[in-house]
């Protein structure tokens, strides 16, 4: 029953705060007067009748507001009224709201910006299962640069290794593509076997490569991206008849991959690698690397195990110089891809965070400087009867608003500027 | 109900105005001087104490209020007695028992 009650009141207190006030007030100067009755009664002069009952009362806007604070759902109503009263100062200094807006928007808004920037390429992991798992492989030269990979050694590699459960070589190129809707210039990506079962990525129609695509002469085949599909060959569900025409060879469009797999970045074509024979060099670079690491090997294990493959091929074989390989090296494809700009945007992010600093301490001295001559408005309120914290709270919801309407702009200007 | 010291101060305020309303319905300043008659004095509520209390009260639903005319006839609002509030100053008369037979225990201890 008594919630029934509780809630009926909250109800009241917040849809019919006129009568509740208005019944308030009455009830309060009833009392002044009834004080003022008994004094004049006990023999007192009236005008001084009414001082005493005034004394006793102890001021009619200090005791409503202590029923007020008492009140069910009073907390809202005190926050509806901080926002007024916020608005209205902020308000009333345009200049000084203006400038502090502006200076919290601006910071906001690169801090974000360039924060976007850090989380899609350094913190967001790769979109593909356990991508943390998947490594790049390099060679490292004379010099101890990391160099890409020749066909003997990749073969090696992907032969001898303990520590991958898959690994690809896969290069790009830009070529240009008929026998679609219309004539392209499609960037395509030659790709070992194994490819797709490093990314762990299926395709969601038709089939993968096999190993008797790859072999030299087998007929071309290619695995195209789910936007290819739809837009250039119509989506088809029978891909029998999808074929595509790349320097003079037929292509049989065998499968097409999920929305969202662009690997290497912005291919639609995925096509098998050395179908002309492969390059039986030792010292031409023309592949990158990439394998899905074994279920509890290491990183370092990795490393040991290619380092080891590689050296051998460096001592034992018959092209020796300097462009021969002299180890090799495995690394998470992640850092592997964003490696050189990982410390500059660090740098970049470590700046516009302390431009948020300065931005936030220039704000606090603006917001201090009007709080100095606020005094006497401060007085005024605790005069009246309003608590410390109610006060407290006033500037903090001041500060709130400024902060939410400076991030908001913020907000919108770095959405603006990394689309 | 806040625990530390106010929670018994508070609690004794509710109590008293309960209390003073088990003699029937009356309006603030009648609450107060009956508080003052009934305690020989010892306490004097204040209006700054009393309202906020009437009010809280209320909402809980152990009184409930109507306007009606004073003893010389100006309006005024009255309060009386709930079945919740009969409730209340029962659950409340006990606990202070309690509390005032620990305290005088405590102080009696050598």
């Amino acid at each position: 029953m008594p919630v029934f009650v509780k809630a009926r009141r909250f109800l009241r207190n917040l849809f019919s705060s006129r009568r509740v006030e208005l019944d308030l007030d009455q009830e309060v100067h009833a009392h002044l007067e009834m004080l003022t009755d008994e004094n004049i009664r006990a023999g007192m002069p009236p005008e001084e009748a009414q001082r005493a009952a005034r004394i006793e009362l102890g001021g009619i806007e200090q005791v409503k507001e202590q029923v007020r604070e008492e009140r069910v759902g009073n907390w809202l109503h005190s926050v509806l009224s901080d926002y007024r009263y916020g608005l209205r100062q902020l308000r009333k200094n345009p200049g000084a709201t203006a400038v502090m807006v502006f200076t919290l928007a601006l910071a906001i808004g690169a801090t974000t910006a360039i924060f976007s920037v850090v989380y899609g390429v350094l913190l967001r992991p790769l979109p593909y299962a356990d991508a943390n798992r998947i490594m790049a492989v390099f060679e490292v030269n004379s010099e101890g640069r990391w160099a890409h990979l020749a066909d003997p050694n990749f073969d090696d590699f992907r032969d001898q290794n303990r520590s991958f459960q898959a690994i690809a070589k896969y290069n790009d190129y830009v070529v240009s593509v008929s026998g679609a809707s219309q004539p392209t210039r499609t960037k395509v990506a030659h790709v070992s076997p194994d490819f797709l079962k490093v990314f762990g990525i299926p395709p969601i129609l038709g089939r993968d490569f096999t190993a008797s695509d790859a072999k030299k002469g087998a007929g071309p085949t290619a695995l195209v991206s789910y936007g290819y599909w739809r837009q250039d060959l119509g989506s088809p569900r029978d891909l029998s008849q999808a074929h595509l025409k790349i320097d003079g060879a037929v292509y049989s469009v065998i499968g097409v991959l999920p929305a969202g797999f662009r690997f290497p970045a912005d291919v639609d074509l995925w096509l098998p690698a050395d179908l002309d024979g492969e390059n039986r060099s030792r010292t031409s670079h023309n592949y990158n690397a990439a394998g899905r690491l074994r279920d509890g090997v290491t990183v370092e294990q990795a490393n040991r195990d290619i380092s080891a493959i590689a050296r051998r091929i460096h001592d034992t074989s018959s092209e020796q110089g300097d462009y021969l390989l002299k180890d090799g090296i495995v690394v998470p494809l992640q850092d592997s891809i964003t490696g050189k700009a990982r410390s500059p945007l660090l740098v970049l992010l470590g700046a516009v965070g302390f431009l948020l600093l300065v931005a936030c301490a220039n704000v606090a001295n603006l917001l201090l400087a009007q709080a100095s001559v606020r005094a006497r408005e401060l007085a005024i309120r605790s005069a009246l009867g309003a608590a410390r914290g109610r006060l407290i709270r006033q500037f903090l919801t001041e500060a709130f608003l400024l902060s939410l309407v400076g991030g908001g702009l913020g907000i919108f200007g770095a959405f603006w500027g990394v689309a | 109900m806040k625990p530390g010291p106010t929670s018994l101060l508070q609690g004794t305020l509710d109590l008293l105005i309960l209390k003073a309303l088990v003699a029937g319905e009356m309006h603030g300043l009648g609450i107060s001087r009956r508080i003052q008659q009934i305690t020989g004095g010892t306490f004097v509520v204040k209006p700054g104490s009393l309202f906020p209390a009437l009010h809280r009260m209320e909402e809980e639903g152990w009184i409930s209020s109507f306007w009606g005319d004073s003893e010389n006839n100006r309006r005024a609002k009255y309060y009386r007695l709930t079945k919740a509030g009969m409730k209340q100053l029962e659950a409340e008369t006990k606990r202070w028992g309690r509390v005032s037979w620990a305290i005088a225990q405590a102080l009696e201890a050598s």
